[in-house]
């Protein structure tokens, strides 16, 4: 093999794809970067089996071929570089790189060592990056830590009919994200750790494609798909938790309310419940929370202006789902729909019709 | 109600030492009172339980005399109470499968019709006919002991079959004492223990084998108690068999022994000569085994005390005649059963298992290897495990002391005789060693039954089954 590259381009593209080699090394083969040249275009692919990378630049070929490299070495290498140009080249089993004024010779493995890579050709879902990237964000916090259920430790993408679905839920507390755009029917259950590699790829092109075939969930950027592998099992059936028509509804300032909520959790100390209670009255809101530790119990109370009339009701939550649930909107305004102290609560933002979150209440 | 309140503390007050009422009832606070029942509230769990455990009857009096009546006691932890809860979305729910219901678990061959009267179980056969009449008027509970495959579970279930025929809305339920453990485990990991009370407390007959199994088992005797209570309280009928009477039940409450002892014990010998041959008798008609009366008293006289072995040589000599082609006749008989008779070899079996069982419980329940029990070593820990194995093999196992002096090694049997009254002395003085002897004891009963239960040929398995069903 042998390729003359502009130096940038090759820079970019290493990075991209060392971002997915195996960093461990308990494999050689996989913290290595597969070079593929052919056609006047350059193929990366970096993969730790868990998620993959595969991009495309082009350069000029002038022999065709493959070659292995380090992937740590070659980020290292190609982002020091100086020049404008850079051949790359296969001799005896090592990789030579040159640049105007320097040489490099590199140890490599044999090509035919890393994995068969199959990349689909067709793409089901396409969207703008950063609606998926927000979607993601904006559920997976709300996944599972607990590894005996562990479906629920890994983020859910439902494609359907006319929209995609993101969801995550530990099982006390769940949230949707929905989008609306032309789809196929899959879901895909990815794992949480995949997710912050993904972000990256995520902000690399404008739009985005995605699929999922064979147990793993491919996403197209530009010239880049990564994959990573799908947690297996069926996701519970989240719609049907979703609560439709809850009576009771306040409406707050989010700012406000969220600063209420931090305020009152500053009594909790390093308990383990940590309950606080909405006491709901014309207008008004008062959030109160008792610390259990100890024989002295410490208490704190805030009252907020809301939307709500009604009856005056009282129902309790853990003040941490709370938080991360009134954090994670942008909207202006939350509303709050509940029934009975202990059915699902559905939190809504008028502002922000594409997300959802159903927090399970405490009972106090 | 303040009033009430007032004298039903002072009542609790006069009925105990002023620390007890200090530490155990020195928090204690009215929740909730109404004209049946009243809920208090506790300390925490501890206390909670220490009042169950003990001074539960005290606490019914008091209230009983500041009330004026006799009203259910609640007691509520103060970290029950308080502790809000983290409710769960109905994610999983359709998995888990809706609550089922108790099943009745009653297997219909087992009637009154066919069980066969002899004098050896004659009394308990008329307790059970008396219960079955009249259930929870007239013995209750009833509580059936006697050896294995002697026809317990048979009188049992045709108390709850007889009920059944007459009165098929009534809730009988069958269980073993096994079940009802592994029921309240997973009641407890569920967090369903509310279901659990609720589905066992609404039964009007309930019907527990082996109930000698729940010596030991804390957890399981204290829900049993309870389950117990409430359905006696409602008048409701219990049956329990057991292998051995109340009183022999290693560490079993004393409560609940008592409570066993509240009814009436009837007991069920091994059948004298006549049951057995009327047992053999019918037992070929119903199989249809042509099978002359000389084989069937030959049968009877070899096979002694268990009716389900009786049973199931018949059936044994049947396989064997079908095999092999050859007419029943009583040389098949000596040849089947020839040599040892089951009985003894059975017995054998038992005690050659009990010794190497009793070394192996004792040496894995205080950490000692079994080679270091037979060993010459005098180390502290190891002398101690070896005087308490002695001890047992003596207690359990019933072997005499020579024998015993001979597997450990030893050749004065007087080390043994020691070995076996300095136990003996020291268990009267140290509780928590008396409850360790229990629970070995316990334990060898166990693993004895179940290597028996081992040892079974593919034959007797046979056997076994179709026997059963």
């Amino acid at each position: 093999m042998k390729i003359r590259i502009g130096k940038e381009k090759i820079r970019d593209a290493v990075k991209i794809a060392a971002s997915a080699a195996d960093k461990r090394g308990a494999i050689p083969i996989l913290a290595n970067i597969l070079l593929e040249a052919e056609d006047n275009l350059l193929r990366l692919t970096a993969t730790n089996l868990e998620i993959g990378v595969s991009t495309v630049v082009d350069c000029t070929v002038e022999e065709e071929g493959k070659v292995t490299v380090n992937a740590n070495k070659a980020a290292k290498l190609f982002s020091s570089l100086t020049g404008e140009e850079i051949t790359l080249e296969r001799e005896d089993g090592r990789v030579i790189v040159k640049s105007a004024n320097s040489r490099f010779s590199l140890a490599s493995l044999p090509p035919e060592e890393f994995p068969e890579v199959e990349v689909p050709g067709s793409f089901s879902v396409r969207l703008p990056s950063d609606e998926i990237d927000k979607a993601l964000k904006k559920v997976s916090y709300a996944a599972g830590r607990d590894e005996a259920k562990y479906i629920l430790t890994g983020v859910l993408l439902r494609s359907f009919g006319d929209r995609l679905h993101a969801v995550a839920t530990d099982g006390h507390r769940l949230a949707l994200y929905e989008v609306f755009v032309e789809s196929e029917g899959w879901s895909a259950i990815i794992p949480k750790k995949s997710l912050s590699e993904l972000k990256r790829l995520l902000r690399e092109g404008d739009e985005v494609e995605l699929v999922e075939r064979h147990n793993k969930i491919y996403f197209r950027s530009g010239d880049t798909v990564m994959w990573s592998s799908l947690i297996e099992g069926e996701y519970p059936d989240y719609t049907k938790v979703i609560p439709e028509g809850n009576s009771k509804v306040f409406t707050a300032d989010r700012d406000e309310f969220l600063s209420a909520l931090k305020e009152v959790s500053v009594i909790f100390d390093k308990e383990e419940v940590r309950a606080v209670i909405f006491d709901l009255s014309e207008n008004s809101l008062r959030l109160t929370a008792k610390s259990l530790e100890g024989e002295t119990s410490e208490e704190a109370e805030v009252v907020i202006p809301v939307d709500y009339s009604g009856e005056p009701f009282r129902i309790g939550f853990n003040i941490v789902h709370m938080i991360e649930s009134i954090g994670s909107f942008d909207g202006e305004s939350v509303s709050v729909h509940m029934e009975e102290p202990t059915s699902p609560v559905l939190i809504t933002s008028q502002e922000e019709p594409q997300l959802k979150n159903v927090i399970m209440p405490m009972k106090v | 109600m303040d009033k009430r309140w007032s004298s039903f503390i002072k009542n609790l007050k006069k009925r105990l030492k002023p620390t007890t009422y200090k530490v155990v009832f020195g928090t204690l606070e009215l929740l909730s009172a109404d004209e049946e029942s009243i809920t208090l509230q506790v300390k925490d769990k501890t206390v909670k339980d220490l009042i169950l455990k003990l001074h539960l009857s005290t606490l019914k009096e008091a209230v009983k005399e500041a009330f004026g009546k006799e009203l259910k006691v609640e007691l509520v932890a103060r970290e029950e109470v308080e502790k809000p809860k983290q409710l769960e979305l109905e994610l999983f729910k359709e998995k888990e499968r809706e609550e089922e219901e108790l099943q009745s678990n009653l297997n219909p061959k087992y009637t009154f019709e066919n069980f066969i009267v002899g004098a050896s179980n004659q009394f308990a056969h008329a307790a059970a006919r008396a219960v079955a009449e009249n259930p929870g008027k007239a013995y209750n509970p009833l509580f059936i002991y006697g050896g294995v495959g002697l026809g317990k579970t048979h009188l049992m279930q045709a108390i709850g079959n007889y009920i059944k025929s007459k009165e098929p809305g009534k809730k009988v339920v069958y269980t073993t004492t096994e079940t009802f453990m592994n029921q309240l485990i997973e009641a407890l990991k569920g967090d369903k223990i509310s279901s659990f009370r609720e589905k066992y407390r609404n039964i009007d007959v309930l019907l527990i084998d082996d109930i000698q199994f729940i010596g030991g088992k804390e957890r399981t005797q204290i829900e049993f108690f309870h389950t117990f209570n409430a359905l006696y309280d409602a008048g409701k009928q219990v049956v329990l068999t057991s292998d051995r009477p109340p009183k022999d039940i290693p560490t079993l409450t004393e409560r609940l022994r008592s409570r066993f002892e509240w009814g009436l014990i009837a007991d069920i010998q091994p059948p004298d000569f006549e049951t057995r041959v009327a047992i053999l008798k019918r037992k070929a008609e119903v199989e249809g085994i042509e099978v002359s009366d000389k084989v069937i008293k030959l049968l009877a006289t070899i096979i002694k005390s268990n009716i389900r072995q009786l049973e199931g040589a018949l059936i044994k000599l049947k396989a064997k005649a079908t095999l092999e082609g050859r007419p029943i006749t009583e040389k098949l008989v000596r040849e089947l059963f020839s040599g040892e008779q089951p009985e003894e070899k059975r017995k054998r079996r038992i005690r050659e298992i009990s010794m190497k069982i009793i070394k192996e419980t004792v040496g894995s329940e205080l950490g000692v290897d079994v080679e270091l029990l037979d060993s010459p070593v005098r180390k502290k820990r190891v002398a101690f495990a070896r005087q308490v194995a002695m001890f047992l093999a003596k207690k359990v196992g019933g072997y005499p002391y020579t024998q015993i002096a001979a597997s450990f090694n030893r050749d004065d049997h007087t080390t043994v005789i020691h070995a076996v009254r300095k136990i003996e002395e020291l268990t009267e003085k140290d509780e928590s060693l008396s409850s360790l002897i229990e629970k070995l004891e316990l334990k060898i009963r166990e693993a004895v039954e179940r290597s028996t239960e081992v040892i079974h040929s593919d034959v007797d398995n046979y056997v076994d089954n179709s026997v059963d069903n």
